[in-house]
Protein backbone atom coordinates (compact mmCIF):
# COMPACT_ATOMS: atom_id res chain seq x y z
CA UNK A 1 0.00 0.00 0.00
CA UNK A 2 2.50 2.13 1.13
CA UNK A 3 4.75 1.90 -2.30
CA UNK A 4 1.48 2.47 -4.03
CA UNK A 5 1.40 5.67 -2.44
CA UNK A 6 4.37 6.43 -3.36
CA UNK A 7 3.49 5.92 -6.83
CA UNK A 8 0.84 8.34 -6.67
CA UNK A 9 2.80 11.23 -5.00
CA UNK A 10 5.41 10.87 -7.76
CA UNK A 11 2.83 10.64 -10.26
CA UNK A 12 2.05 14.82 -9.75
CA UNK A 13 -0.98 14.95 -8.52
CA UNK A 14 -2.06 18.24 -6.86
CA UNK A 15 -1.67 17.62 -3.29
CA UNK A 16 -5.32 18.65 -3.16
CA UNK A 17 -6.52 15.81 -5.09
CA UNK A 18 -4.20 13.64 -3.06
CA UNK A 19 -5.68 14.78 0.55
CA UNK A 20 -9.13 13.69 -1.23
CA UNK A 21 -8.03 10.85 -1.98
CA UNK A 22 -6.76 10.33 1.21
CA UNK A 23 -10.10 11.26 2.71
CA UNK A 24 -12.14 9.10 1.36
CA UNK A 25 -9.78 5.75 2.06
CA UNK A 26 -8.89 5.75 -1.74
CA UNK A 27 -4.96 6.37 -0.03
CA UNK A 28 -3.77 5.74 2.99
CA UNK A 29 -2.67 8.37 4.82
CA UNK A 30 1.28 9.54 5.03
CA UNK A 31 2.34 5.92 6.72
CA UNK A 32 5.84 7.83 7.32
CA UNK A 33 5.81 9.60 10.49
CA UNK A 34 8.12 12.64 11.42
CA UNK A 35 11.39 12.10 12.55
CA UNK A 36 11.59 13.34 16.15
CA UNK A 37 14.01 16.67 16.43
CA UNK A 38 16.09 17.36 19.49
CA UNK A 39 14.58 20.70 21.59
CA UNK A 40 15.54 23.60 20.24
CA UNK A 41 17.55 25.21 22.88
CA UNK A 42 19.05 28.43 21.37
CA UNK A 43 15.70 29.09 19.70
CA UNK A 44 14.46 29.48 23.60
CA UNK A 45 17.22 31.16 25.00
CA UNK A 46 17.23 34.33 22.28
CA UNK A 47 15.48 37.67 23.35
CA UNK A 48 13.84 38.66 20.33
CA UNK A 49 11.56 37.37 17.66
CA UNK A 50 13.61 37.65 14.86
CA UNK A 51 16.79 36.01 16.24
CA UNK A 52 14.18 33.19 17.30
CA UNK A 53 13.02 32.49 13.83
CA UNK A 54 16.38 33.24 12.37
CA UNK A 55 17.87 29.84 15.63
CA UNK A 56 14.64 28.19 14.35
CA UNK A 57 14.84 28.56 10.55
CA UNK A 58 17.83 30.13 9.27
CA UNK A 59 17.84 32.39 6.46
CA UNK A 60 14.61 30.83 4.58
CA UNK A 61 12.56 33.51 2.99
CA UNK A 62 9.66 35.59 5.07
CA UNK A 63 6.43 36.92 3.96
CA UNK A 64 3.53 38.31 5.01
CA UNK A 65 0.88 36.11 4.02
CA UNK A 66 -2.83 37.01 4.92
CA UNK A 67 -3.88 33.52 4.47
CA UNK A 68 -2.58 33.08 8.02
CA UNK A 69 -4.87 34.05 10.53
CA UNK A 70 -4.55 34.33 14.57
CA UNK A 71 -7.60 34.14 15.94
CA UNK A 72 -7.64 35.81 19.65
CA UNK A 73 -9.14 38.52 21.98
CA UNK A 74 -7.78 42.27 21.02
CA UNK A 75 -8.03 42.35 25.17
CA UNK A 76 -7.11 40.29 27.62
CA UNK A 77 -7.48 40.24 30.98
CA UNK A 78 -5.72 37.57 32.51
CA UNK A 79 -1.81 37.23 30.13
CA UNK A 80 -1.37 33.99 32.08
CA UNK A 81 -3.72 32.18 30.07
CA UNK A 82 -4.71 33.90 26.78
CA UNK A 83 -6.56 31.20 24.01
CA UNK A 84 -5.27 31.37 20.65
CA UNK A 85 -5.50 29.49 17.38
CA UNK A 86 -3.81 29.84 14.08
CA UNK A 87 -5.29 28.78 10.81
CA UNK A 88 -3.04 28.73 7.87
CA UNK A 89 -5.00 28.13 4.67
CA UNK A 90 -1.94 26.98 3.11
CA UNK A 91 -1.28 22.99 1.24
CA UNK A 92 1.95 21.22 3.04
CA UNK A 93 1.91 23.23 6.05
CA UNK A 94 5.01 21.38 7.85
CA UNK A 95 5.31 23.64 11.24
CA UNK A 96 3.55 26.55 12.85
CA UNK A 97 5.64 28.29 15.53
CA UNK A 98 4.03 31.16 18.09
CA UNK A 99 5.73 34.10 19.19
CA UNK A 100 4.93 37.28 21.56
CA UNK A 101 7.89 39.60 20.97
CA UNK A 102 7.32 41.22 24.87
CA UNK A 103 7.78 38.09 26.22
CA UNK A 104 11.23 37.46 28.05
CA UNK A 105 11.23 34.34 26.40
CA UNK A 106 9.84 35.31 22.60
CA UNK A 107 9.26 31.88 21.31
CA UNK A 108 5.94 30.32 23.05
CA UNK A 109 6.41 26.90 20.91
CA UNK A 110 6.85 25.42 17.55
CA UNK A 111 4.12 22.85 16.18
CA UNK A 112 5.75 20.16 13.81
CA UNK A 113 3.03 18.26 11.69
CA UNK A 114 2.88 15.63 9.23
CA UNK A 115 1.93 15.21 5.88
CA UNK A 116 -2.30 14.88 6.59
CA UNK A 117 -2.05 17.45 9.63
CA UNK A 118 -4.48 20.61 8.72
CA UNK A 119 -2.89 23.55 8.92
CA UNK A 120 -4.38 24.39 12.10
CA UNK A 121 -3.07 24.66 16.34
CA UNK A 122 -5.10 25.85 18.77
CA UNK A 123 -3.41 26.24 22.33
CA UNK A 124 -2.65 28.68 25.28
CA UNK A 125 -0.59 30.92 25.68
CA UNK A 126 1.18 33.30 28.48
CA UNK A 127 1.38 36.87 27.10
CA UNK A 128 4.01 39.27 29.85
CA UNK A 129 2.67 42.40 28.29
CA UNK A 130 0.48 43.96 26.04
CA UNK A 131 2.37 43.34 22.31
CA UNK A 132 2.25 41.85 19.12
CA UNK A 133 2.34 37.58 18.88
CA UNK A 134 3.29 35.99 15.76
CA UNK A 135 2.29 33.38 14.13
CA UNK A 136 4.72 31.84 11.55
CA UNK A 137 3.48 28.97 9.26
CA UNK A 138 6.40 26.19 7.37
CA UNK A 139 4.86 25.89 3.85
CA UNK A 140 6.51 24.38 1.17
CA UNK A 141 8.50 27.25 -0.32
CA UNK A 142 9.24 29.59 3.07
CA UNK A 143 7.81 31.21 5.89
CA UNK A 144 4.60 32.75 5.96
CA UNK A 145 3.90 35.21 8.78
CA UNK A 146 1.16 36.73 10.16
CA UNK A 147 1.17 38.72 13.48
CA UNK A 148 -1.77 40.36 15.74
CA UNK A 149 -1.98 42.93 18.35
CA UNK A 150 -3.18 42.16 21.91
CA UNK A 151 -3.83 44.20 24.83
CA UNK A 152 -3.31 42.44 27.97
CA UNK A 153 -4.67 44.09 31.39
CA UNK A 154 -2.87 41.71 33.80
CA UNK A 155 0.59 40.31 32.97
CA UNK A 156 1.44 36.75 32.60
CA UNK A 157 4.99 36.14 34.00
CA UNK A 158 3.95 35.29 37.50
CA UNK A 159 2.55 31.63 36.37
CA UNK B 1 0.09 7.43 35.13
CA UNK B 2 -1.37 8.86 31.87
CA UNK B 3 -3.63 10.75 34.68
CA UNK B 4 -2.12 14.11 33.87
CA UNK B 5 -3.56 13.83 30.11
CA UNK B 6 -7.29 14.45 29.23
CA UNK B 7 -7.83 13.59 25.48
CA UNK B 8 -10.79 13.64 23.37
CA UNK B 9 -10.70 13.07 19.63
CA UNK B 10 -13.86 13.18 16.85
CA UNK B 11 -14.17 11.44 13.55
CA UNK B 12 -16.35 13.35 11.14
CA UNK B 13 -15.56 12.57 7.46
CA UNK B 14 -12.02 11.52 7.62
CA UNK B 15 -10.76 14.66 9.65
CA UNK B 16 -10.10 13.92 13.22
CA UNK B 17 -10.08 16.80 15.67
CA UNK B 18 -8.23 16.34 18.48
CA UNK B 19 -8.09 18.37 22.01
CA UNK B 20 -6.44 17.52 24.85
CA UNK B 21 -5.35 19.04 27.63
CA UNK B 22 -2.33 18.14 30.35
CA UNK B 23 -1.88 19.06 33.79
CA UNK B 24 1.12 20.55 34.69
CA UNK B 25 2.74 23.51 36.20
CA UNK B 26 4.51 24.89 33.46
CA UNK B 27 6.42 27.04 36.06
CA UNK B 28 8.84 30.19 34.55
CA UNK B 29 12.26 30.96 35.63
CA UNK B 30 11.91 33.78 37.60
CA UNK B 31 15.06 35.87 39.08
CA UNK B 32 15.12 37.42 42.20
CA UNK B 33 15.40 41.08 41.27
CA UNK B 34 17.52 42.02 44.53
CA UNK B 35 19.38 38.94 45.26
CA UNK B 36 19.62 38.01 41.22
CA UNK B 37 18.89 34.61 42.52
CA UNK B 38 17.54 32.25 39.87
CA UNK B 39 14.58 29.94 40.36
CA UNK B 40 14.51 27.69 37.31
CA UNK B 41 10.86 26.96 36.10
CA UNK B 42 9.24 23.90 35.68
CA UNK B 43 7.83 23.11 31.98
CA UNK B 44 6.77 20.86 29.50
CA UNK B 45 9.66 21.01 26.62
CA UNK B 46 8.08 18.59 23.99
CA UNK B 47 4.87 16.82 23.30
CA UNK B 48 4.42 13.71 20.58
CA UNK B 49 1.30 12.32 19.27
CA UNK B 50 1.38 9.24 16.91
CA UNK B 51 -1.53 8.10 15.15
CA UNK B 52 -0.71 4.28 15.06
CA UNK B 53 2.49 4.32 15.99
CA UNK B 54 3.76 6.91 13.28
CA UNK B 55 4.28 10.42 15.15
CA UNK B 56 1.78 13.02 13.17
CA UNK B 57 2.52 15.95 15.68
CA UNK B 58 6.01 16.74 17.55
CA UNK B 59 5.90 20.05 19.63
CA UNK B 60 8.39 22.02 21.16
CA UNK B 61 7.54 24.02 23.74
CA UNK B 62 8.96 26.90 26.06
CA UNK B 63 7.93 28.60 29.40
CA UNK B 64 5.27 30.41 27.66
CA UNK B 65 2.48 28.31 27.26
CA UNK B 66 0.42 28.69 29.97
CA UNK B 67 -0.01 26.14 32.65
CA UNK B 68 -2.33 23.10 32.33
CA UNK B 69 -1.92 23.48 28.58
CA UNK B 70 -4.55 22.90 25.63
CA UNK B 71 -3.51 21.44 22.37
CA UNK B 72 -5.99 20.90 19.35
CA UNK B 73 -5.56 19.43 16.14
CA UNK B 74 -6.87 18.55 13.05
CA UNK B 75 -5.75 15.54 10.71
CA UNK B 76 -7.04 14.54 7.65
CA UNK B 77 -7.12 10.56 6.71
CA UNK B 78 -7.66 8.72 10.03
CA UNK B 79 -10.66 5.62 10.80
CA UNK B 80 -12.28 4.74 13.55
CA UNK B 81 -10.06 1.91 15.15
CA UNK B 82 -6.94 4.05 15.02
CA UNK B 83 -4.59 4.10 18.01
CA UNK B 84 -4.00 8.00 18.77
CA UNK B 85 -0.97 8.69 21.67
CA UNK B 86 0.20 11.44 23.60
CA UNK B 87 3.17 11.53 25.18
CA UNK B 88 4.83 15.06 26.79
CA UNK B 89 8.31 15.17 29.27
CA UNK B 90 9.17 18.26 30.98
CA UNK B 91 12.53 19.99 31.51
CA UNK B 92 12.98 17.87 34.83
CA UNK B 93 12.78 14.53 32.87
CA UNK B 94 9.07 13.80 34.01
CA UNK B 95 6.90 12.53 31.09
CA UNK B 96 3.43 10.69 30.89
CA UNK B 97 1.74 9.24 27.73
CA UNK B 98 -1.90 8.01 27.01
CA UNK B 99 -3.24 6.30 23.91
CA UNK B 100 -6.65 5.90 22.80
CA UNK B 101 -8.74 4.45 20.52
CA UNK B 102 -10.69 5.87 17.91
CA UNK B 103 -14.66 5.86 17.41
Amino acid sequence: MDQERRRLLRSGLSLPVLATLVRFGIVPAAAAGLDLEPWPREAFAVKGVGEALQALYGELARQQDPRVRIRAEDLVENGAVVPIRVEADLPEVTEIALLAEKNPVPLQGRFRLASGMEGFIATRVKLAESGRVFAVVCAGDGLHVAHKEIEVTIGGCGG
Amino acid sequence: MAKSIKMKAILRKGTLTLRALIRHPMKVSLRDPDTGELTPGHFIQEVVCRLNGEVILQAHWGQGISKNPYLSFRYHGASPGDRLSLEWRDNRGKSDAREIVIE
